[in-house]
Protein backbone atom coordinates (compact mmCIF):
# COMPACT_ATOMS: atom_id res chain seq x y z
CA UNK A 1 0.00 0.00 0.00
CA UNK A 2 1.32 3.51 -0.99
CA UNK A 3 -0.03 5.58 1.90
CA UNK A 4 2.26 8.42 1.04
CA UNK A 5 0.59 8.65 -2.28
CA UNK A 6 -2.60 8.53 -0.99
CA UNK A 7 -2.28 11.27 0.83
CA UNK A 8 -0.34 13.22 -1.23
CA UNK A 9 -2.63 13.30 -3.57
CA UNK A 10 -5.93 14.13 -1.05
CA UNK A 11 -2.88 17.09 0.24
CA UNK A 12 -1.87 18.25 -3.70
CA UNK A 13 -5.94 18.29 -4.53
CA UNK A 14 -6.84 20.42 -1.22
CA UNK A 15 -9.49 17.91 0.13
CA UNK A 16 -9.98 18.81 3.33
CA UNK A 17 -10.16 15.54 5.32
CA UNK A 18 -9.09 14.09 8.35
CA UNK A 19 -7.18 10.66 8.80
CA UNK A 20 -9.08 8.02 11.00
CA UNK A 21 -9.33 4.54 11.37
CA UNK A 22 -6.55 2.89 12.36
CA UNK A 23 -4.06 3.81 9.65
CA UNK A 24 -4.10 6.82 11.99
CA UNK A 25 -3.77 4.92 15.04
CA UNK A 26 -0.43 3.28 13.94
CA UNK A 27 1.00 6.34 12.61
CA UNK A 28 0.48 8.03 16.08
CA UNK A 29 0.65 5.20 18.51
CA UNK A 30 1.22 1.33 17.96
CA UNK A 31 1.05 -1.11 15.59
CA UNK A 32 -2.34 -2.69 14.50
CA UNK A 33 -3.16 -4.58 10.93
CA UNK A 34 -5.25 -2.96 8.65
CA UNK A 35 -5.99 -2.86 5.01
CA UNK A 36 -6.85 0.84 4.10
CA UNK A 37 -6.60 4.10 4.51
CA UNK A 38 -9.40 5.60 6.63
CA UNK A 39 -10.41 9.23 5.19
CA UNK A 40 -13.23 11.49 6.93
CA UNK A 41 -13.91 14.59 5.21
CA UNK A 42 -15.50 17.53 5.10
CA UNK A 43 -18.88 17.16 3.68
CA UNK A 44 -19.59 20.02 1.61
CA UNK A 45 -20.12 20.27 -2.11
CA UNK A 46 -17.04 22.00 -3.13
CA UNK A 47 -14.67 19.51 -1.03
CA UNK A 48 -16.29 15.98 -2.52
CA UNK A 49 -15.66 17.25 -5.79
CA UNK A 50 -12.25 17.90 -4.73
CA UNK A 51 -12.19 14.11 -3.23
CA UNK A 52 -13.82 12.82 -6.54
CA UNK A 53 -10.54 14.23 -8.48
CA UNK A 54 -8.53 13.29 -5.74
CA UNK A 55 -9.84 9.55 -6.08
CA UNK A 56 -9.68 10.15 -10.17
CA UNK A 57 -6.14 10.42 -9.88
CA UNK A 58 -5.09 7.85 -7.80
CA UNK A 59 -6.96 5.56 -10.05
CA UNK A 60 -9.39 4.59 -7.80
CA UNK A 61 -12.38 2.46 -8.51
CA UNK A 62 -15.94 1.72 -6.98
CA UNK A 63 -19.67 0.73 -7.59
CA UNK A 64 -22.43 1.65 -6.32
CA UNK A 65 -23.74 -1.72 -6.88
CA UNK A 66 -21.58 -5.12 -8.26
CA UNK A 67 -22.76 -4.47 -11.33
CA UNK A 68 -21.32 -0.98 -11.99
CA UNK A 69 -17.91 -1.33 -10.23
CA UNK A 70 -14.90 0.13 -12.43
CA UNK A 71 -13.13 3.22 -12.56
CA UNK A 72 -14.18 6.05 -10.96
CA UNK A 73 -12.87 8.63 -13.53
CA UNK A 74 -15.44 6.81 -15.69
CA UNK A 75 -18.40 8.35 -13.22
CA UNK A 76 -20.40 11.63 -13.68
CA UNK A 77 -19.70 14.49 -10.80
CA UNK A 78 -21.71 14.07 -7.83
CA UNK A 79 -21.18 10.11 -7.43
CA UNK A 80 -19.89 10.66 -3.43
CA UNK A 81 -23.09 12.46 -2.67
CA UNK A 82 -24.68 9.03 -2.65
CA UNK A 83 -24.07 7.44 0.39
CA UNK A 84 -22.48 7.85 3.51
CA UNK A 85 -19.60 5.67 3.19
CA UNK A 86 -17.34 4.55 0.14
CA UNK A 87 -14.96 1.57 0.32
CA UNK A 88 -12.96 1.74 -2.63
CA UNK A 89 -9.67 -0.03 -4.30
CA UNK A 90 -7.21 1.40 -5.78
CA UNK A 91 -3.23 0.50 -6.91
CA UNK A 92 -1.89 2.34 -3.86
CA UNK A 93 -4.69 0.75 -1.62
CA UNK A 94 -7.85 0.75 -0.54
CA UNK A 95 -9.82 3.73 0.39
CA UNK A 96 -12.37 4.39 2.73
CA UNK A 97 -14.22 7.29 2.17
CA UNK A 98 -16.39 8.72 5.32
CA UNK A 99 -18.95 11.12 5.34
CA UNK A 100 -19.83 10.89 8.38
CA UNK A 101 -18.49 8.97 11.45
CA UNK A 102 -20.60 7.53 14.30
CA UNK A 103 -19.75 9.52 17.77
CA UNK A 104 -18.48 12.62 15.98
CA UNK A 105 -20.61 15.32 15.33
CA UNK A 106 -19.08 17.93 13.18
CA UNK A 107 -15.87 18.08 10.87
CA UNK A 108 -14.95 21.61 11.86
CA UNK A 109 -14.90 21.06 15.57
CA UNK A 110 -12.76 17.67 15.14
CA UNK A 111 -10.43 19.65 12.33
CA UNK A 112 -10.05 22.39 15.54
CA UNK A 113 -8.27 20.21 17.75
CA UNK A 114 -7.13 17.58 15.18
CA UNK A 115 -2.80 16.69 15.22
CA UNK A 116 -0.69 18.15 11.76
CA UNK A 117 1.65 15.31 11.48
CA UNK A 118 4.01 13.31 8.62
CA UNK A 119 4.99 10.14 7.78
CA UNK A 120 8.03 9.50 7.87
CA UNK A 121 8.86 10.23 4.18
CA UNK A 122 7.55 13.45 5.26
CA UNK A 123 3.88 13.54 3.64
CA UNK A 124 2.24 15.45 5.86
CA UNK A 125 -1.81 14.67 7.45
CA UNK A 126 -3.89 15.56 9.67
CA UNK A 127 -5.23 13.31 11.99
CA UNK A 128 -8.15 12.61 14.17
CA UNK A 129 -7.47 13.67 17.61
CA UNK A 130 -6.83 10.89 20.48
CA UNK A 131 -9.68 11.98 22.18
CA UNK A 132 -12.02 11.87 19.15
CA UNK A 133 -10.59 8.70 18.22
CA UNK A 134 -11.82 7.01 21.77
CA UNK A 135 -15.12 8.91 20.91
CA UNK A 136 -15.20 6.93 17.98
CA UNK A 137 -14.12 3.47 19.43
CA UNK A 138 -17.26 4.44 22.55
CA UNK A 139 -19.46 4.61 20.41
CA UNK A 140 -19.20 1.69 18.55
CA UNK A 141 -20.98 -1.29 19.40
CA UNK A 142 -19.32 -3.75 22.29
CA UNK A 143 -18.70 -6.34 19.58
CA UNK A 144 -16.94 -4.00 17.18
CA UNK A 145 -15.30 -1.75 19.78
CA UNK A 146 -11.31 -2.64 19.79
CA UNK A 147 -10.17 -2.98 23.23
CA UNK A 148 -6.24 -2.45 22.99
CA UNK A 149 -6.90 0.71 20.95
CA UNK A 150 -9.05 2.12 23.69
CA UNK A 151 -6.99 1.18 26.52
CA UNK A 152 -4.31 2.69 24.95
CA UNK A 153 -5.67 5.91 24.14
CA UNK A 154 -7.33 5.71 27.88
CA UNK A 155 -3.74 5.39 29.00
CA UNK A 156 -2.31 8.21 26.83
CA UNK A 157 -4.70 10.58 27.60
CA UNK A 158 -4.31 9.84 30.88
CA UNK A 159 -0.63 10.58 31.15
CA UNK A 160 -1.21 13.65 28.86
CA UNK A 161 -3.62 15.16 31.80
CA UNK A 162 -1.15 13.97 34.64
CA UNK A 163 1.76 15.86 32.73
CA UNK A 164 -0.85 19.37 32.17
CA UNK A 165 -1.31 19.13 36.05
CA UNK A 166 2.19 18.68 36.86
CA UNK B 1 -33.22 2.88 7.14
CA UNK B 2 -29.70 1.68 6.96
CA UNK B 3 -27.56 2.57 9.94
CA UNK B 4 -23.65 3.70 9.28
CA UNK B 5 -22.99 0.50 10.06
CA UNK B 6 -24.89 -1.38 7.85
CA UNK B 7 -23.30 0.90 5.06
CA UNK B 8 -19.97 0.18 6.12
CA UNK B 9 -20.58 -3.65 6.00
CA UNK B 10 -22.53 -3.35 2.85
CA UNK B 11 -19.63 -1.30 0.87
CA UNK B 12 -16.54 -4.17 2.63
CA UNK B 13 -18.21 -7.07 1.41
CA UNK B 14 -18.69 -5.16 -2.42
CA UNK B 15 -15.22 -3.91 -2.26
CA UNK B 16 -13.79 -7.79 -1.26
CA UNK B 17 -15.70 -9.03 -4.12
CA UNK B 18 -13.99 -6.83 -6.79
CA UNK B 19 -10.34 -7.31 -5.15
CA UNK B 20 -8.10 -9.67 -6.15
CA UNK B 21 -6.90 -11.86 -3.99
CA UNK B 22 -3.95 -11.62 -4.51
CA UNK B 23 -3.49 -7.60 -4.86
CA UNK B 24 -5.15 -8.03 -1.58
CA UNK B 25 -1.65 -10.07 0.12
CA UNK B 26 0.11 -7.39 -1.84
CA UNK B 27 -0.88 -4.53 -0.30
CA UNK B 28 -0.94 -6.05 3.28
CA UNK B 29 2.72 -6.56 2.62
CA UNK B 30 3.53 -3.73 1.57
CA UNK B 31 1.47 -2.04 4.39
CA UNK B 32 3.31 -3.86 7.04
CA UNK B 33 6.79 -3.11 5.37
CA UNK B 34 5.92 0.52 5.23
CA UNK B 35 4.47 0.70 9.28
CA UNK B 36 7.86 -1.18 10.05
CA UNK B 37 9.51 1.63 8.65
CA UNK B 38 7.40 4.27 10.27
CA UNK B 39 7.96 2.65 13.32
CA UNK B 40 12.29 2.57 12.78
CA UNK B 41 11.98 6.43 11.68
CA UNK B 42 9.56 7.59 13.50
CA UNK B 43 10.80 6.34 17.09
Amino acid sequence: MDVDRILATMNDSQVDYLLIGGMNFLLRHEPVLTFDVDLWIDDQETNRRRCERALQTLDAQWGEADGDWGDVAARDPGWLDRQPVFCLTSPSGAIDIFRAVAGLTDWATSRACASRDATANGTAFWGLSDEDMLLCQLALEEPYQKPQRIATLQRVLRERQRGDDA
Amino acid sequence: MATMRDWIVWESAKRLRHWDRAEQWRVLQQTISWAERQAKDRS
